[in-house]
């Protein structure tokens, strides 16, 4: 089976393109150059053209739901549900987080994928690999110092891993000392075969995303809201 | 053999999509609007109205189709607005229908929104032609326009400040009267006296084309709050029908003069404000000791909708004006940029 994995929850654009355990294709482009919503449409083609193959020939397409950048994520979402749509492919939504963590499938530690939110919190959740991925600590948004306390007590080796190391790798390293590690930078952003991989997981089991209703997983409310909730509740 | 076209619209708080065949046939015109979710904000929220086009769009686009019974092979071209409007809000209605023509092989037409709401006259009056003054007023924009021919415009001017449906809405805020201000303050002003209060009319008398409404709406709040700090009784309708004559004589009497200048006998207008009675009254009754004709849409052709979208789409595709898949959404989209 094939799947065309699409993450743009952060500033890069990637995709990947995996048949079983294969990676047939790989693209990454950081939207500092170009905006990802001018490229997206053409990398796909140009990802798809490369090893000769049309959309029909896929079967299924993974989309990173977040949390991430709002806009990113709707605009990887809005094109997912458009191909979806337009060729009744199966949408598969992944948790941009899990997609990070599947990087390091095989640790020995718990893995925890930071991503920066634009509020200067941190989208995060802790994994620890039993078959599989399992989330020890669910997907949150908050401060860092708080999140660092709660690291704090599970008092194992923790891997780092996602954007946010590169800005709070010392105040991690402060709080945690020895249990925290950190991947190299260079494997820090998230990567689109991760969310092809996954994709493919969830569609072997049968489970597939409903692209009438399905919206990002945005783990935070909009400013506005949060402003009139705290005037009137 | 006919043309179908599918239109697909948001660039602010209605996610709509509809059919449009040979350019002015309406088959079908969906809008998901989200005036109840924005209502208690008093205005329109960017963030949420993304959120919510993410929710809608599919459901809006199948249902155009599915009214029209029609499927996407049937289709001779996607059009979809990349702006001006909200970016956030844009890039949602943008990428899903980049996605659909790239898949389908359809091909894709970027559409400018003021341009999509000048033709939802051309949609409705078929006599219509250019050249005309076209006057585009809603809660995003403020513009007068001339249109020589289709396709090429000139932008005679536009508001400094607030768009003239957001000082509706801001007043109506102010006075608690609900969201959105403009059918509210259209109904309550009816039982009031436009003479009562002399407001500012800002610019009228200026020779250039531009609007500035933000001395106008601060001056409406002051009255109101002093009127209130000296225990008057609030004449609430009289000071809105005051207020809304004062809006009413600026646009007619620069679009009008823009009439004379470029020596048109059509006058256009088109958005949201277009609605309003009193503006098409006193239009209509100015324009017509000049002899010059007013248009305007159908109340469901003046707000945001898709099949003028559609309708647009068509001319440029019939003018081979297709865009790349690599169109981007403009927030500040000018209507002369040629971008196709
Ligand atoms: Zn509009």
């Amino acid at each position: 089976m094939k799947i065309l994995g699409i993450d743009t929850s952060t500033k890069i654009c990637s995709l990947g393109l995996v048949e079983e355990m294969d990676i047939l294709a790989e693209y990454n482009l950081s939207s500092y150059y170009q905006k990802t919503s001018s490229i997206l449409v053409f990398a796909i083609k140009d990802v798809l053209e490369g090893v000769g193959l049309k959309l029909s020939d896929l079967d299924g397409i993974a989309v990173s739901i977040g949390p991430g950048s709002f806009t990113g994520l709707r605009i990887g979402l809005g094109v997912a549900k458009g191909l979806s749509y337009a060729t009744s492919l199966p949408l598969l939504a992944i948790p941009t987080l899990d997609a990070l963590a599947f990087s390091l499938m095989g640790m020995p530690f718990l893995v925890c994928p930071i991503l920066e939110s634009k509020r200067g919190e941190i989208y995060s959740a802790v994994f620890r690999e039993v078959d599989g991925l399992d989330k020890v600590v669910d997907y949150n948004c908050e401060g860092i110092n708080s999140l660092l306390a709660k690291l704090s007590f599970l008092k194992e080796k923790i891997i780092f891993i996602g954007e946010g190391i590169i800005k709070y790798r010392k105040t991690i390293e402060e709080k945690l000392g020895r249990n925290a590690l950190f991947v190299g930078s260079h494997l820090a952003p998230p990567r689109g075969v991760n969310v092809a991989f996954l994709g493919l997981e969830k569609l072997k089991k049968g489970e597939e995303d409903n692209i009438y209703t399905l919206s990002p997983l945005y783990l935070r409310k909009s400013q506005a809201e949060i402003i009139w909730e705290k005037k009137y509740k | 053999m006919s043309d179908l076209i599918l239109g697909i619209e948001t660039s602010c708080d209605e996610t709509a999509a509809a059919i449009v065949e040979d350019g002015n046939e309406i088959i079908s015109n969906v809008i998901a609007s989200q005036i109840t979710v924005h209502q208690k904000y008093g205005g329109v929220v960017p963030e949420i109205a993304s959120r919510k086009h993410m929710e809608y769009i599919i459901p809006v686009i199948d249902r155009a189709l599915c009214t029209a019974e029609k499927k996407l092979d049937d289709l001779s071209g996607i059009a979809v607005t990349y702006g001006p409007g909200l970016i956030g809000s844009l890039l949602v209605g943008l990428s899903v229908a980049k996605a659909i023509a790239y898949a389908r092989d359809i091909p894709f037409i970027g559409v400018n929104h003021l341009e999509a709401h000048i033709y939802a006259n051309f949609l409705e009056h078929k006599e219509l032609k250019p050249p005309c003054i076209c006057l585009i007023v809603s809660g995003g924009h403020t513009s007068l326009i001339y249109m020589k021919d289709f396709g090429e415009y000139k932008l005679l001017g536009q508001t400094k400040d607030d768009a003239v449906g957001e000082v509706f809405d801001k007043i109506s805020k102010v006075l608690n009267l609900g969201y959105p201000g403009g059918p509210i303050i259209e109904e309550l002003a009816k039982r009031g006296n436009p003479s009562a209060v002399k407001f500012p009319r800002p610019l009228m008398n200026n020779k250039d084309y531009d609007f500035s409404f933000s001395g106008l709406k601060t001056a409406v709040i002051y009255h109101i709050k002093k009127s209130k700090k000296e225990n008057k009784i609030l004449q609430v309708e009289d000071i809105l029908a005051s207020f809304q004559q004062a809006v009413v004589d600026v646009l007619v009497e620069k679009t009008v003069n823009a009439a004379q200048e470029f020596k048109t006998k059509h006058i256009v207008l088109a958005g949201g404000v277009a609605a309003n009675n009193l503006l098409r009254k006193d239009i209509k009754e100015r324009a017509k000791i000049l002899n010059i004709e007013v248009f305007y849409p159908s109340l469901y052709l003046c707000t945001d909708n898709a099949a003028m979208v559609a309708s647009v789409g068509y001319f440029k595709l019939k003018d081979n004006k297709k865009s790349s898949l690599s169109l981007d959404a403009i927030s500040r989209l000018p209507l002369e940029r040629k971008n196709y």
